[in-house]
C-alpha cells in the first residue's frame, strides 16, 4: 500500500519524465551520430571516383571472410560488417598502376562473457568488438599466405619466438611473421619493406591471402573533418597503397603467371552497393571466380 | 638420502638439457644443408641456362665475342667451383663473376632491338630472373639457418655442447643478388 502510495501522483509523473528525457536525448544523440557518420560516409566515397557503400567489401559476404583473417573472427553469437565503403583503386603493382577493388569496414564480432554473482547465478551477456580493416583484391592467384602481426610481449623481451625469423632483430621483436612458404616469406620482406613496416605499421597486422590483401588495425594517424570510424579510412587507404607500393618486385614475380607479364589494369564491375542491389556476384564457394591473370 | 635424490634430479634434467640441445644442433645442421642443397639445384639451374642464353644471343649479336666468350669462362669457373670441397666464399666469387659476365651480356642485348623482342631470347631471360629470385631467396634462408646456429654455437651453454661434440662452424653465402641486376628495371 505504501509502495503504490509513494510512486503514485507526481513522484510517478516526475520518474516517467525524467526517463523519458532521458530517452528522448539518448535517441536524438544516436541519429545525430548517426546522420554524421552517414554524411562522413558520403564525403568519403565522393573523394574516391566508383566508390560507393557496399554491404559486401570487395564483393565478398561475410561468411567468406569471416575466421580468414585475424582481424575478422567468428566470434561466440553476431558477426559482420559495418560502414563498408570501396571500389577501384590506382595501386602500384609491381611498379604497373593496377585498378584494384578495395574496401574499408569495420568487422565486428560478439564475445561471450559470463559473470556469477554473490548468490551463484550464472549471468551470460556479450561484448561487441570492432577491428577496422582494409581489404584489397589484386589481379593475382596463388593458394598461399602471408600474415605479419604483432609479436606478443613474451616474443617482445626475447622468451619465445614464433613463425619465421628474419635478419632484423629489432624486425623480430615486433612483429610476428607466419607462412607456410618459407621462401615467400623471405621474398616479401626484404629489407626495404622490413623497415617500412617498422616505421609505419608496428602494431597492425598485414595478412596476405590468395589475392586479398588485409591490413587491419587502427592507423597512428586520422581525418579530423570525417567523424567516427570514417575517420580512420583515409588513412588506411594511405597505408594500403604505400605498404602494396613497397612489395618487392620479386614477390610479384613469383605470384605471376607463367607469361611473363602483368596483365591489363584490372577491370572489374564493382560489388554491390547494398543487399537491395541483388544478390553479391560470388561463386558457390562465397567468392568471385574472376582474375585477369588467370586467362 | 634426501641431496642423494636431489643430485640425481639434477643430472638427469642436465642429461636431458644436452640431449635436447644436442637434438636442436642436429636439426639446425639438417636445415642448412637442406637450404643449401637448395641453393646449388638453383645455381645449377642457372648454369644449365647460360648455354641457351648465349646460343640466342649469339644468333643477332656476331660480333660480341668478347662478352660471350667472358660468360662463357665464368660459367665453366662456376661449375668448376660447385663441389662441395672448394670453400664457399670461393664459390660465392664465382657465382658474382658469372653474374657480372651475365649483366654485361645483358646491357650488350639493349643495342639489338630484334633480339630483345624475340621470344625465345624474352622467355630466356624470364627463366634466368625467376632462378635467380629463388637463388635470393634460397640465399636468405640458408643465411639465416647458418646465422642462428653460429648464434647457438658461440652462446653459453650452448656451446659446450657445440664444442664437445664437434659442430663444426658454417659460412654465409654472400653474393651479389643477380636479379635485383638482372630483372627488367621497374620503378619502386
Amino acid at each position: 500500500m505504501h509502495l503504490v502510495a509513494a510512486t503514485s501522483g507526481p513522484g510517478l509523473l516526475s520518474v516517467i519524465l525524467v526517463v523519458g528525457v532521458a530517452v528522448s536525448v539518448g535517441v536524438v544523440f544516436r541519429e545525430r551520430h548517426r546522420r554524421q557518420l552517414r554524411d562522413s560516409l558520403h564525403r568519403f566515397i565522393a573523394r574516391h571516383e566508383g566508390w560507393h557503400l557496399q554491404a559486401w567489401p570487395c564483393g565478398f559476404r561475410p561468411e567468406f571472410l569471416v575466421g580468414r583473417f585475424a582481424a575478422t573472427p567468428r566470434g561466440d553469437r553476431r558477426y559482420g560488417v559495418e560502414h563498408a565503403v570501396g571500389g577501384p583503386l590506382e595501386l602500384d603493382v609491381d611498379g604497373h598502376p593496377t585498378t584494384c577493388q578495395v574496401s574499408c569496414f569495420q568487422w565486428f564480432h560478439e564475445r561471450r562473457r559470463r559473470a556469477r554473482n554473490n548468490r551463484g547465478v550464472t549471468t551470460t551477456s556479450y561484448e561487441r568488438r570492432r577491428e577496422l580493416v582494409v581489404l584489397c583484391q589484386l589481379p593475382l592467384h596463388t593458394h598461399r599466405s602471408v600474415s605479419i602481426g604483432p609479436e606478443s610481449v613474451l616474443g617482445r623481451i626475447g622468451l619465445t619466438r614464433g613463425g619465421a625469423q628474419l635478419e632484423s632483430e629489432s624486425f623480430n621483436r615486433r612483429f610476428r611473421v607466419e607462412g607456410r612458404d618459407r621462401e615467400l616469406v623471405v621474398r616479401l620482406l626484404d629489407a626495404e619493406l622490413q623497415e617500412l613496416l617498422l616505421a609505419s605499421y608496428t602494431g597492425r597486422t598485414i595478412e596476405f591471402s590468395d589475392d586479398l590483401v588485409a591490413v587491419s588495425g587502427a592507423p597512428d594517424h586520422h581525418d579530423g573533418s570525417l567523424t567516427g570510424v570514417v575517420r580512420t579510412y583515409p588513412a588506411v587507404v594511405q597505408d594500403l597503397t604505400r605498404l602494396v607500393r613497397g612489395v618487392p618486385h620479386s614477390f610479384w614475380r613469383a605470384m605471376r603467371p607463367s607469361d611473363g607479364e602483368l596483365a591489363a589494369p584490372f577491370e572489374r564491375e564493382s560489388a554491390p552497393q547494398d543487399p537491395s542491389d541483388g544478390p553479391p556476384r560470388t561463386g558457390p564457394d562465397g567468392r568471385e571466380p574472376h582474375s585477369p591473370w588467370g586467362s | 638420502m634426501e641431496l642423494w635424490l636431489f643430485v640425481v634430479l639434477a643430472v638427469v634434467v642436465l642429461l636431458v638439457l644436452v640431449i635436447l640441445s644436442y637434438n636442436r644442433f642436429v636439426a639446425q645442421v639438417a636445415s642448412i644443408d637442406a637450404t643449401w642443397a637448395n641453393i646449388e639445384g638453383e645455381l645449377q639451374r642457372r648454369h644449365d641456362l647460360v648455354p641457351n642464353l648465349v646460343g640466342a644471343v649469339q644468333g643477332y649479336a656476331t660480333h660480341e665475342r668478347e662478352v660471350l666468350d667472358r660468360v662463357t669462362a665464368a660459367r665453366a669457373q662456376a661449375i668448376a667451383a660447385v663441389p662441395s670441397a672448394v670453400p664457399i666464399e670461393q664459390q660465392a666469387r664465382a657465382e658474382d663473376a658469372l653474374t657480372q659476365g651475365l649483366t654485361s651480356l645483358l646491357a650488350v642485348t639493349e643495342a639489338y632491338p630484334q633480339l630483345r623482342s624475340d621470344a625465345l631470347f624474352r622467355d630466356l631471360q624470364r627463366q634466368l630472373v625467376e632462378t635467380e629470385d629463388r637463388i635470393a631467396a634460397a640465399r636468405r634462408l640458408y643465411n639465416l639457418e647458418v646465422a642462428s646456429y653460429e648464434r647457438r654455437r658461440r652462446a653459453v651453454p650452448s656451446n659446450l655442447v657445440a664444442s664437445s661434440a664437434g659442430f663444426p662452424p658454417r659460412h654465409m653465402f654472400e653474393i651479389r643478388d643477380p636479379a635485383a641486376e638482372h630483372a627488367p628495371h621497374v620503378p619502386r
